[in-house]
């Protein structure tokens, strides 16, 4: 993390980021390629395979499937108002100012920059079609060079966030349902997260990409 | 509503309109607005209580203590706020978390003055100076509309003849805007002749059987002074304070040289207690949770009347922790506490802290006292006496959401995002909590994938490198997205394994009641990181555990002089001997040929070094000899790296140990977990430590190994050094050697221990009361 500091040097130093990440991608597309046309091909190995499975909430959820003891909450149960301002609690979570995202290492320069902060949902990817999306974002960024996204996923696996130097926000997806056995409302829930979420780094508008929202 | 102002009076005499003095429901006068006026809404209930609940201080306490008894005895509550009454208060108070609390829980209901009326059996008045505030700057209009069959009015200033010469003027006021039936009653100490007391009672709290801690702690709370919770700029909770000097706590007599943590809670406008107290702000820890880590609760001063909190020694005793105080206060508080003269004080606590029995039963005694006079059922009588309802048996809070969990939920999070140290650890420990536990993880960073692999949920927070802001504004995002955790799982305990505990965590946590906090302290600091201060938060923790490390005589780290403060277990493995593949179907999974030898590079996640360059280097050492098969592990943690090596076999897993019989040798990094699986399953190594400045003390491990025989080490892998390290390790007869050195330093593992600690120590039942 940094503080937000506009001197030369930090600014200097924020274009060699830029240029050598781009430099980076570049000779890893060369090494690829080169690798390929000699008949190289990388051998990596999976490995998923704990010595133990399950918790005893998940093993629960996954047999019972949606009948699984929780916690007895009568039908007329408080409503969450947990986001809600009621009139003498108004804002009484007080909360923080929103946070502001890194700006991914090919564009390290919009640091600190007044640009529009973008939701990215990418619910439903996974794998190569993720790497696509963040691909093709990553480029309009470094093109028009006007927004920050904040990718929003329910897929595990952030190392292509990580690579590209995005910030990201996680909630489970629906498979995941039966490892929180005891959340009443998983829609609700979900819906909460969205919301805080969207106050933390204060999206000027989510981008949905795919048939399903990030937490709807 | 017309008003006249009497010259020989210090308040405004108002001259009520007719209809209002026979007591009938004339809620409020005509309002002085051209739209018809809309009737207001009727709530009816039990008990209301009339106060500024944005105050900190007796009478939050007092009102949320009676609150809870309340509910736990079916009566229904509602809670009616005079917003910013008092001329000092600031304009951006907010509701004070301890009675935020009750209506989270369903058990008081909030009521809007400007648009409700209230019906109750019993209305209390707290801080009723507060409402003639009001009257004076806004007259009756802004006065609550309530008729209760009785009025309490708890003073809040002591008994004295021109208090009792403005209390009958007010009282004549009182009756005609709440109800005819009035008393006056003094907090507990203010009592007079003549006067009636309405003495503290607190609710049983669930927690822990009484027992002293690991390492035992006094406590205190610094003077309260009347405050209000203000959020500061982060959004994280503060307190403005009224400008009353509180002062600060004094050290009891001769307590110096006991072995004992002395902590003190700090409410509003306090001073920080000189050392060797340890300050915990009010806005880091709730006061009745405060209580709850403390073994003994003494003043904040030796004096003849010290500023003490009636709820808060009850709250002690009836919880069975021992309370000493002054002999002048017994008079006041009877006899649950230990009364003691300053020249005791220290003997007092001696025996106490050195003997655990002497300790039980001294608490089970005082608690058995404290019950009859400070318990639930005192407010339960007054509370049948002035309502005529009878108090039902007392029972789980009923709240609206329930009965309070069965489930005991523990919530893991590692304090770091750098490779998955953490996570190992606290996946090690999770494995062996049992079935009378759901774990469920927070990921600061990576590892999610790995958790749901597990089989257990995983929550996602924000790593601090992703945001661009001071970390007090990340930690303030941390602290809210936790409470939204700490919300939706609820979890006994949260977990945190890591060098530093995040201060968002801490005052997520330490807001919250029935859910203790224990910090998994990995040793082995590196001494230059000026860690010293992160250890002093070990204060908010219910329970520290610090794992063993083989290589422990070689540390130079802060950590070595607090071993004391935490209970030690055996050095903290993920995988057992029996966890692992034999050599066959390790290297079936792997594609490797088990009969010819095998070597594992794994150098960590390349996040604070360049490991492309050491695996180069490595790899050209070990390309010399043919016979061995090598494979890179890639951090799973890390993203993709571009194939450098063509030809080269990787892997990406976890937990990659579940294959080391595979190998017969590896190139690795010395951090703590891959360190003690290597030497536990005798796996011959050559030692790369990382030497980045916020790792832990890689060298150290290193060294101790290679001077146990048990591994080579090197610090750069300088190819003058490097090749004849790994010719050596080439040699069977080598390995051999390294394995029986390895056997040799075996010890058990100790996250069956860690699991242990956690779940008797601060695991709570919350569904039983504490039966004394």
């Amino acid at each position: 993390m940094t503080t937000n500091g506009s001197d030369p040097e930090r600014t200097q130093l924020r274009e060699k980021l830029e240029l050598a990440f781009q430099q980076l991608c570049l000779a890893e597309t060369r090494i690829r390629g080169l690798a390929g046309r000699a008949g190289i091909e990388p051998e990596v190995i999976e490995l998923a395979d704990p010595p133990w499975q399950g918790s005893p909430a998940a093993d629960e959820g996954s047999r019972r499937g949606a009948d699984v003891p929780r916690d007895d909450v009568p039908e007329d149960a408080v409503p969450d108002h947990a986001d809600e301002a009621s009139w003498w609690t108004a804002d009484r979570a007080a909360r923080p100012p929103p946070l502001t995202p890194r700006p991914g290492w090919a564009c390290s320069t919009l640091a600190g920059q007044p640009v529009r902060i973008v939701g990215i949902s990418v619910r439903g990817f996974d794998g190569p079609r993720l790497r696509r999306v963040v691909a093709m974002i990553a480029g309009q960024q470094q093109r028009g060079r006007s927004f920050v996204p904040v990718f929003l996923t329910d897929s595990p696996d952030a190392a292509v966030f990580e690579e590209y130097g995005y910030a990201y926000e996680y909630l489970p997806g629906d498979d995941r349902r039966h490892a929180f056995p005891w959340i009443p409302d998983w829609g609700a829930y979900l819906a909460r997260r969205r919301r805080m979420v969207e106050r933390k780094w204060n999206l000027a508008e989510v981008i949905v990409f795919g048939t399903s929202e990030f937490g709807r | 509503m017309t008003a006249e102002r009497h010259a020989d009076d210090d308040i405004l005499s108002l001259r009520l309109p007719v209809g209002t003095q026979d007591g009938a429901p004339a809620l409020r006068p005509a309002p002085a607005v051209r739209e018809p006026p809309r009737p207001p809404a009727l709530v009816e209930t039990d008990v209301a209580f009339l106060a500024d609940f944005s105050v900190v201080g007796e009478s939050a306490w007092r009102i949320e203590a009676e609150t809870r008894i309340q509910a736990q005895s079916g009566y229904d509550t509602v809670f009616i706020h005079l917003a910013n009454a008092a001329p000092d208060a600031p304009p951006d108070a907010r509701l004070n978390p301890m009675l935020a609390g009750c209506l989270d829980a369903g058990i008081a209901r909030p009521v809007d003055p400007a648009a409700t009326a209230v019906r109750c059996r019993l209305l209390v008045l707290h801080q009723p100076d507060l409402l003639f505030d009001r009257l004076l700057d806004g007259g009756t209009e802004t006065v609550p509309r309530i008729l209760a069959d009785r009025v309490i009015a708890v003073a809040g200033e002591p008994a004295t003849a021109d208090a009792a010469r403005r209390r009958a003027r007010r009282d004549a006021m009182l009756r005609s805007l709440f109800g005819p039936v009035l008393s006056w009653m003094e907090p507990a100490g203010a009592a007079g002749p003549g006067t009636e007391c309405w003495t503290p009672a607190t609710w049983l709290v669930p927690g822990r059987r009484p027992g002293l801690r690991h390492r035992p702690v006094i406590g205190c709370i610094v003077p309260p002074v009347r405050g209000w919770f203000v959020p500061d700029r982060h959004g994280i909770g503060g307190y403005g304070a009224s400008g009353h000097d509180a002062g600060t706590a004094g050290l009891p007599p001769g307590v110096a040289g006991l072995d004992a943590a002395l902590h003190a809670l700090t409410l509003p406008g306090a001073t920080a207690p000189p050392p060797p107290w340890q300050e915990i702000g009010a806005d880091r820890m709730d006061p009745v949770r405060f209580i709850g880590t403390v073994d003994i609760l003494v003043p904040p001063a030796w004096s003849a009347d010290p500023v003490v909190s009636d709820h808060a020694v009850a709250h002690a005793l009836v919880r069975g922790i021992p309370v000493i105080l002054p002999p002048g206060l017994r008079p006041r508080f009877g006899d649950g506490p230990i009364y003691a003269a300053a020249e005791a004080v220290a003997p007092t606590l001696r025996r106490l802290l050195g003997d655990a029995r002497e300790y039980r039963s001294t608490s089970l005694a005082s608690a058995r006292i404290a019950r009859r006079t400070m318990g639930p059922d005192g407010h339960r009588a007054r509370l049948h006496a002035l309502t005529g309802v009878v108090p039902r048996p007392l029972g789980p809070e009923r709240t609206a959401r329930g009965r309070p969990s069965r489930t005991r939920r523990i919530l893991f999070t590692g304090a770091g995002d750098v490779g998955l140290g953490h996570l190992t650890r606290l996946l090690a420990v999770a494995r062996h909590c049992g079935a009378a536990a759901a774990p469920v993880f927070a990921c600061i960073g990576p590892g999610l994938r790995i958790v749901e692999q597990a089989g257990y949920p995983a929550e996602f927070l924000t790593p601090g490198r992703h945001v661009f802001d001071d970390t007090q504004a990340w930690n303030a995002w941390l602290g809210a997205q936790f409470e939204a955790m700490l919300d939706a799982h609820d979890p006994a305990a949260v977990v945190v394994d890591g060098s530093t505990l995040h201060d968002g965590l801490v005052r997520a946590v330490g807001r919250r009641r029935g859910c203790s906090l224990v910090w998994i302290r990995r040793a082995m600091w590196r001494p230059e990181q000026a860690n010293g201060p992160l250890l002093a938060r070990e204060r908010f923790c219910d329970l520290v555990v610090e794992p063993a490390d083989l290589a422990e005589a070689c540390d130079r780290g802060h950590t070595v002089a607090h071993r004391g403060h935490a209970i030690r277990t055996e050095p903290i493995r993920l995988l057992d001997r029996e966890d692992l593949l034999d050599r066959t179907r390790a290297a079936a999974k792997l594609g490797l040929d088990p009969d010819r030898p095998a070597a594992l590079i794994q150098l960590g996640a390349g996040t604070n070094r360049d490991v492309a360059r050491l695996i180069d280097a490595v790899l050209a050492a070990l390309a010399r000899h043919r016979e061995i098969q090598t494979v890179i592990a890639d951090w799973v943690s890390a993203p993709a790296a571009p194939d450098l090596w063509p030809g080269i076999r990787r892997v990406r897993g976890f937990p990659l140990s579940r294959y080391f019989d595979a190998f017969d040798l590896t190139v690795s990094a010395a951090g703590y977990n891959s360190f003690h699986e290597i030497l536990a399953f005798g796996l011959p190594a050559l030692f790369l430590p990382n030497l980045h400045g916020a790792m832990d003390d890689q060298r150290a491990r290193a060294a101790f190994a290679q001077a146990q025989g048990c591994a080579f080490h090197l610090d750069e892998p300088d190819p003058a050094a490097l090749d004849p390290l790994l010719d050596a390790l080439a040699q069977p007869k080598v390995r051999a050697l390294l394995r029986g050195n390895c056997r040799r330093l075996a010890r058990p593992n100790g996250a069956p221990a860690a699991a242990a600690a956690i779940m008797d120590r601060t695991v709570m039942d919350r569904t039983i009361m504490d039966r004394i």
